[in-house]
């Protein structure tokens, strides 16, 4: 393959490319789902292909085609690169892309570290863990009871014409439970991890045995049966906990998405959108109170967006994105980086071979603050506790957000008193940020995987993670259904 | 494009695998793309992509036992392995004894395909073609100091279906897309259009551009008004929205029988305004056609809703087993949840979009939803916010562009609500795939906006 690779870059030189660079990437996937107590899925997958970047005259074209084996199909590719490439160039920038620094020349090597290799436990003993799990979660009023388990593998071959070239292999696991509860037409969920197929990691099969699945289950079971009972979340102004899952996505659309460069410059504009965070706020704008402190940290173990290199051979790399409430660093790859005359982030990510890298972020993480949860609580009297996402929605600027959760309780005498069906709220996102008082420590924090995260024509899904703790939030609106 | 023969070929070939690998009986899908897409932003192009990729998805059978893998390698050695695998699970799954077994032939003839569904001219438009559409887009945005952004896209997707037990089916479809964001001065407006074949488009794309600049034109120097609620008019991109979650939501047989719907038990019943009625026909060439599911069974059109009236569910095989029922070929595999309607068609009303303006008192017109997502299912109620064009209507005329406003409101109370529907339908789809939405523009008497922004 590292020759189809080479013959790929050089026939985009030869046919006029100024720079150019290849990845080979061979994906694997695993997915099981036990419902009702029957198999709902258990399927695998593979997937290759190569795809070649290349810039002709300061304008990007990209080919890409799966299977690739024999010699001559990279150069071909390239080909049709350049040929785009060059359709491109009917309709200019004012200026010609430039490249900001990348990796250093040479060839490196990434693997996730991991215990056990998922993709060799067998696939009896992964259902055998997912039917434990969902004959506990069954009983009366629950009309759907499912278990999930996932597994994903990726390696990816990179070279580009500036000598860089790695080879990294990816594997990531994960996997959770909901039990659906209906009556006379209320439909309540609630899961274990997380919403949504459950919670993920680059991690091997260890990160899934230590979930306790089947611990969780009857009490995932009893409180959506509980719910159906609940009393509808109040409207008004509160103070609110949200625990990790919730604050993860929180994070992820309020904080996440805004400080990706190639958005702030207009390159989603009429698709994910665009960023009130505007270059000029960089090192200046109050992103939130003196307890948000944020980074973009690709190195941080275990998270969905942990990897040795981005797909433009960029190292991956901790940034600082909010300091003490100020908002510092954009994530950026090369190009958008270079705008600004800095350089990249490392965080370039394609979604496979037949996309092109886009700003994606990484693991962006809230870091820990010093309170024990009992504490914070026990701070909040009359507060509302919301855990686990249901519902997410955010304007194309990334700022009046609207966010359901599962469940949540009254805080009443520093415990979760009553509680609430079909929680939800809302705000804008610096004056929600600026109303954070309180992030619970080390102790309670952990990385939430997001395997899900939309952006870019034709659609691309990244794998990116979270960091958080639960964390209180100062009278905010919530209750919106009505 | 492989074509016909060289996919039943395909096909044949791995049914032959998963019997050698041992499988008692077998299903095969195929799935086939030649996708190209140019993107620009800032008016000029600055991305520019092409995708070819044809991949399978053996699932081997013993008994209830079912074991799936996917793969693009086609060759000898890569199906034969896809095989193994499939059949391998089977060996240690549990019985699924909801299995309903394969489509039989006698009842899952060749379906024939919808003419005219794969346009060889959309199929091969070029790079360079593609970029002569966004030159005019970004030179009518420029002459008016507008920011242009969207894309263009064009390709074909081949889809096959086998089973062992002698079902043979094949498609093939050229799709096209093309949307544009124009920005000014903190405003934005957007277009978009989508179909089958890109003749069908000449006439819309030789302004391709203007709509969206001349609304984001109109849009600056917004208004602040309160939420609340409003009589409203929705453009067919707005009502899209309302209409494809309407469909996700509440004409899924699996959550019908799962009793997680919220229109379980109101089938025949009034679920919106006499003035709704939509049907699925996936042999529609004005929905991006597959004549078949993915069962193998040739699909049959639904009446979803008739005068307001809830009527037909979609089946699969597995669905319709466990109803009682018979497939209407609206399967997405043997081991797939969800069985929804995809080749949505709205029928259109007599109004057009300047008498519902005419005949508004006060009331917002909504150019698109943006980012709307589920709230509660129970009661279908849905969020999402205003993008690309808010404006106020008075006294019958468009007063001015308002600040976008998001709303929260179930789908039902809206569909209640219809005043009046446009005479225009709209279609719109997915890059790259079978399967789209076509609506008319909305009024509706009252429409609840739960939040304001500042732009």
């Amino acid at each position: 393959m590292e020759s189809i690779l080479t013959a790929a870059l050089n026939a985009a030189l030869g046919l006029g490319a100024s720079f150019a660079e290849v990845r080979f990437v061979e994906e694997r996937s695993e997915s099981y789902e036990i419902k009702n107590g029957r198999p709902a899925r258990a399927a695998n997958g593979v997937s290759a292909g190569l795809g070649v970047r290349v810039l002709v005259r300061g304008c990007w074209g990209f080919a890409s085609a799966g299977s690739i084996q024999k010699a001559g199909e990279g150069e071909k590719l390239a080909a049709f690169a350049v040929k785009i490439a060059g359709a491109s160039g009917r309709v200019p920038a004012a200026k010609s892309v430039v490249l900001g620094p990348g990796g250093n020349p040479g060839h490196s090597r990434y693997r996730t570290p991991f215990k056990e290799d998922p993709f060799a436990v067998g696939v009896d003993e992964k259902l055998g863990l997912l039917e434990a799990a969902e004959r506990r979660l069954q009983g009366p009023e629950l009309s759907v009871t499912q278990a999930f388990l996932s597994v994903f593998g990726k390696r990816t071959l990179f070279a580009n014409t500036e000598g860089v070239s790695f080879e990294q292999e990816i594997t990531e696991c994960g996997a959770g439970i909901a039990a659906t509860a209906v009556r006379g037409g209320d439909i309540q969920v609630r899961s274990y991890p997380n919403s949504f197929r459950g919670n993920f990691a680059t991690a091997g099969f260890e990160y899934v045995r230590a979930m306790d699945l089947a611990g969780n289950a009857e009490r995932v079971a009893a409180e959506a049966r509980q719910l159906l009972d609940a009393p509808l979340c109040p409207s008004g102004r509160r103070d609110i906990v949200l625990d990790g899952g919730q604050l993860a996505l929180q994070i992820h659309e309020s904080i996440g998405h805004p400080i990706e460069l190639d958005r702030v410059f207009g390159t989603e504009a009429a698709y994910a959108g665009t960023s009130f965070l505007t270059p000029e706020k960089c090192g200046t704008f109050r992103y939130g109170s003196e307890h948000v402190n944020v980074v973009a940290d690709a190195t941080e173990p275990g998270g969905l967006g942990t990897f040795g290199f981005d797909d433009e051979g960029t190292p991956g790399r901790r940034v600082d994105v909010i300091r003490d409430g100020v908002f510092v660093g954009y994530i950026s790859d090369r190009e958008s980086a270079a705008r600004l005359g800095l350089p990249s982030s490392g965080a370039a990510r394609a979604d496979g071979w037949s996309r092109i890298p886009l700003v994606r972020m990484t693991n962006i993480n809230l870091l820990p603050g010093t309170w024990k949860l009992d504490d914070l609580l026990a701070d909040t009297e009359g507060g509302l506790f919301l855990a686990t996402n249901r519902s997410w929605s955010i304007d194309d600027r990334r700022l009046n957000f609207q966010f359901g959760t599962e469940a949540a309780w009254e805080i009443c005498g520093g415990k979760l008193g009553k509680m609430y069906r079909n929680p939800s709220y809302t705000g804008m996102t610096p004056e929600f940020w600026a109303s954070c008082d309180g992030i619970c420590s080390r102790e309670f924090w952990r990385m939430w995987g997001t395997p899900n995260c939309g952006k870019g024509q034709p659609g691309q899904t990244a794998h990116v993670g979270h960091g958080a703790a639960p964390a209180r939030f100062r009278n905010v609106s919530v209750g919106v259904l009505k | 494009m492989m074509g016909r023969e060289k996919v039943f070929s395909i096909l044949r070939r791995a049914l032959r695998a998963l019997e050698k690998a041992g499988a008692e009986a077998g299903h095969v899908r195929f799935y086939g793309l030649s996708g190209n897409l140019t993107r620009f932003a800032d008016n000029h192009i600055h991305q520019n992509v092409a995708e070819k990729d044809a991949r399978l998805l053996l699932t081997a059978i013993k008994g209830y036992r079912l074991g799936a893998a996917g793969t693009n390698r086609l060759d000898r050695d890569g199906v034969g392995q896809a095989a193994e695998k499939a059949a391998a699970i089977t060996g240690m799954a549990a019985e699924d004894p909801e299995f309903p077994g394969l489509a039989d032939p006698a009842e899952a003839q060749s379906a024939a395909e919808v003419p005219g569904a794969c346009d060889p001219r959309t199929a091969a438009l070029s790079p360079g073609a593609r970029a002569k559409l966004v030159a005019s887009a970004t030179r009518y945005a420029a002459e008016r100091h507008a920011i242009a952004s969207g894309k263009v896209a064009s390709g074909a997707v081949e889809t096959g279906v086998a089973n062992s037990l002698g079902v043979l089916q094949y498609a093939s479809a050229s799709t096209f897309s093309a949307a544009c964001t124009a920005m000014i001065q903190g405003a934005a407006g957007s277009e978009e259009w989508s179909a089958g074949l890109v003749a069908r488009l000449d006439a819309s794309l030789a302004a391709f551009g203007k709509e969206a600049v001349d609304t984001a034109l109109a849009g600056c120097r917004p208004r602040r008004e309160e939420p609340g609620e409003w009589t409203v008019i929705l453009a067919p991109r707005a009502v899209s929205t309302l209409i494809g979650f309407l469909v996700y939501l509440g004409f899924d047989s699996t959550a019908h029988l799962e009793n997680r719907s919220f229109l379980a038990g109101r089938m025949g019943t009034k679920v919106a305004s006499e003035k709704v009625t939509i049907v699925d026909d996936g042999l529609s060439s004005d929905a991006s056609p597959l004549p078949f599911d993915l069962d193998g069974v040739p699909r049959r059109p639904l009446t979803l809703i008739e005068r307001g009236v809830a009527k037909e569910l979609p089946h699969s095989l597995r669905t319709a087993k466990k109803a009682g029922a018979k497939s209407t070929g609206h399967s997405f595999g043997p081991q797939a949840g969800g069985v929804i309607p995809m080749h949505v068609l709205m029928a259109p009303g007599d109004a057009t979009l300047e008498e519902m303006v005419a005949s508004t008192k006060r009331g917002l017109l909504v150019n698109r939803f943006w980012y709307t997502n589920v709230a509660e299912p129970s009661r279908a109620v849905i969020t999402g916010m205003t993008r690309d064009g808010l404006f106020l209507v008075e006294k019958g005329r468009l007063k001015g562009p308002v600040c976008n406003m998001r709303f929260t409101e179930s789908i039902t109370d809206a569909l209640s609500k219809v005043e009046m529907v446009g005479s225009e339908l709209k279609r719109l789809g997915d890059d790259w795939s079978t399967g789209a939405i076509r609506v008319p523009a909305l009024k509706l008497s009252s429409f609840r906006f739960t939040g304001v922004t500042e732009f």
